[in-house]
């Protein structure tokens, strides 16, 4: 099930000398700067590693369907946050309809279990007590706190308004703090 | 400390966590092979002749474009053949080399393109207005001829702008003529006349039912390929001392699986018969391609496919040092009506071509565009 990316992609112009070679190398630039922070933004959603870093390829894979066609892409960030958004809401469709059972059956291993070494436990603890906020507070507190987004850029992506973002960060935190029992 | 302070800080901790080595290399590795796959393609209105989809070969489609060849082998400052400007595999028309002005070269990729279309379109309405005619039994003797006429000389102009057209719009427009003629037959008195006096390719085309059905006959498709892939081999085994043993190695593997591919196609229904095509043709072109680099070739006009390789001659742009060559070229080809008296001075420094030349077309260039 695909989304729209509602987003303001301004398509400038078709670029006169786009060819695959410039496209490719604005991909791959655009993979060594973002692609991290996608990977955040899905291991928070969806608790998994393997599964952030497929969803993360599926991210850039559909980014590419904007670069090929010789869209310029004003906010190539914002673009990527909102498919990866997407994406991670079309598994949470799906992911509803299975038992807690055919989850792990289906290899949905709780984070600590499925990080590699290069994720500190320390670090594999913060996410899974992000898992106990809502989806909605997760994500407005990794995109403000990990990613250092503007929280007007997150309205942006998230399609909502700056103020509805700022309450939730407000309450995201508040949340946040009880489960840490600060 | 401030216990909001903590939290986003707690949360904060999760900067650093990036994608390992290993992953990332993999996913990149992924995401190439999908951007290749689907790769860029131009739509007509911003269509630079500098793009061109991966793996396209020159010689992946019969030949197109020959006049436009001569006129860019000219600008260039060599009239060599026809068969050296097909030598520049995947660069050839490419603007930043040949330094043809953009504006022409937006110009030719644009019009040829439209003029194939609507010269296509044309034809159409000739036709329908001779059924109109009939209908009204406004058909004399006087008129039969002059409506064989009209029609007979636009479609050999619609067969002529297709034949310059881009692979893709070709396809189309010369399924399309063949479509108009196809359904023609039968319906008025002209049909003698018609076949009399239309040119031998045009009228195969009225009478073969295939052409008609399809945008390549997936038969005509597997001969095609079978043609190719032979000729090809005949070529390589015929200068097989003149390559050197690893390149000729290369491309035996490559023709050989080509090869096998066709044979495979005849076996396959007409879907996956394709694909495989696809496979084989991809293949082809890049021996071709090779080739063409190697020597200079010699390619059959009519068919497109490479006919023997010249190696004591080297193929144009490619580092060869100094040259200096001035050339008087004649230049003509049929079907399009092209004619090119020039002189042309150039001299080739080094890798670049840096090509100052005084090229004077005579006003009896007519591209039939």
């Amino acid at each position: 099930m695909l989304h729209r990316e509602r987003l303001d992609v301004r398509v400038i112009r078709i670029g006169r000398f786009m060819n695959q070679n410039t496209q490719v190398t604005v991909f791959d630039e655009d993979f060594a700067k973002y692609g991290d922070a996608i990977f955040r933004f899905c291991i928070v959603k969806v608790s998994n590693v393997e599964l952030a870093e497929d969803l993360t390829q599926e991210v850039f894979m559909r980014y590419w369907g904007y670069l090929k066609d010789g869209k310029e892409i004003q906010n190539p960030r914002a673009l990527l946050y909102t498919i990866a958004n997407n994406l991670a809401k079309d598994w949470y469709k799906k992911k509803k309809s299975d038992s807690l059972d055919d989850q792990i059956a289906l290899g949905y291993d709780p984070v600590e279990k499925s990080a590699g070494p290069q994720m500190l436990a320390e670090q594999a603890e913060v996410i899974d007590a992000l898992t106990q906020l809502e989806e909605n507070d997760r994500e407005v507190m990794v995109m403000r706190y990990v990613d250092g987004l503007d929280p007007r850029d997150i309205a942006v992506i998230l399609n909502e308004s700056a103020n509805v973002i700022s309450v939730r960060l407000n309450r995201a935190t508040k949340r946040l703090q009880t489960i840490l029992h600060l | 400390m401030n216990p909001e302070i903590k939290t986003t800080e707690y949360v904060a901790k999760l900067k650093d966590i990036k994608l390992s080595d290993a992953s990332r290399a993999r996913i990149q590795n992924n995401l190439h092979e999908y951007a290749a796959f689907h790769s860029v393609r131009t739509d007509e209105a911003s269509r630079s002749i500098g793009v061109v989809p991966n793996g396209t070969s020159l010689f992946s489609f019969k030949f197109a474009s020959m006049p436009l060849v001569i006129l860019l082998a000219v600008m260039i400052g060599g009239g060599t053949s026809l068969a050296a400007q097909g030598s520049m595999p995947g660069d050839f028309l490419y603007p930043v080399k040949t330094g043809v002005n953009e504006n022409v070269r937006e110009a030719l990729a644009v019009s040829v393109d439209s003029e194939a279309k609507l010269q296509a379109n044309l034809l159409e309405e000739r036709l329908e207005e001779a059924q109109k005619l009939q209908a009204k039994g406004r058909l004399t003797a006087d008129t039969e001829s002059t409506v064989v006429a009209n029609i007979t000389a636009q479609a050999k102009r619609a067969e002529a702008a297709a034949e310059n057209s881009s692979a893709d719009v070709k396809l189309e427009t010369k399924a399309k003529i063949a479509l108009a003629l196809q359904n023609f037959v039968g319906t008025t008195s002209l049909d003698t006349k018609l076949a009399a006096e239309m040119p031998t390719e045009v009228a195969a085309k009225m009478m073969a039912s295939d052409l008609a059905t399809g945008l390549y006959d997936i038969n005509a498709y597997r001969a095609d390929m079978t043609a190719r892939t032979e000729a090809l081999a005949k070529v390589m085994v015929e200068n097989k001392t003149e390559i050197e043993a690893k390149v000729l190695a290369d491309l035996n593997t490559k023709l050989e699986t080509a090869t096998k591919l066709t044979v495979e196609a005849y076996a396959q229904a007409e879907a996956d018969a394709r694909a495989t095509l696809d496979q084989a043709a991809e293949l082809v072109g890049e021996v071709e391609s090779k080739l063409s680099t190697l020597g200079q070739v010699e390619i059959d006009s009519n068919t497109g496919m490479i006919t023997d390789i010249d190696f004591s001659i080297d193929p144009m742009i490619i580092d060869r040092g100094d040259g200096n060559g001035t050339s008087d070229s004649n230049g003509s080809a049929s079907g399009a009506s092209v004619n090119i008296d020039t002189n042309v001075n150039g001299s080739v420094d080094g890798e670049a071509i840096d090509a100052s030349t005084d090229a004077s077309v005579s006003s009896g260039v007519n591209l039939g565009l």
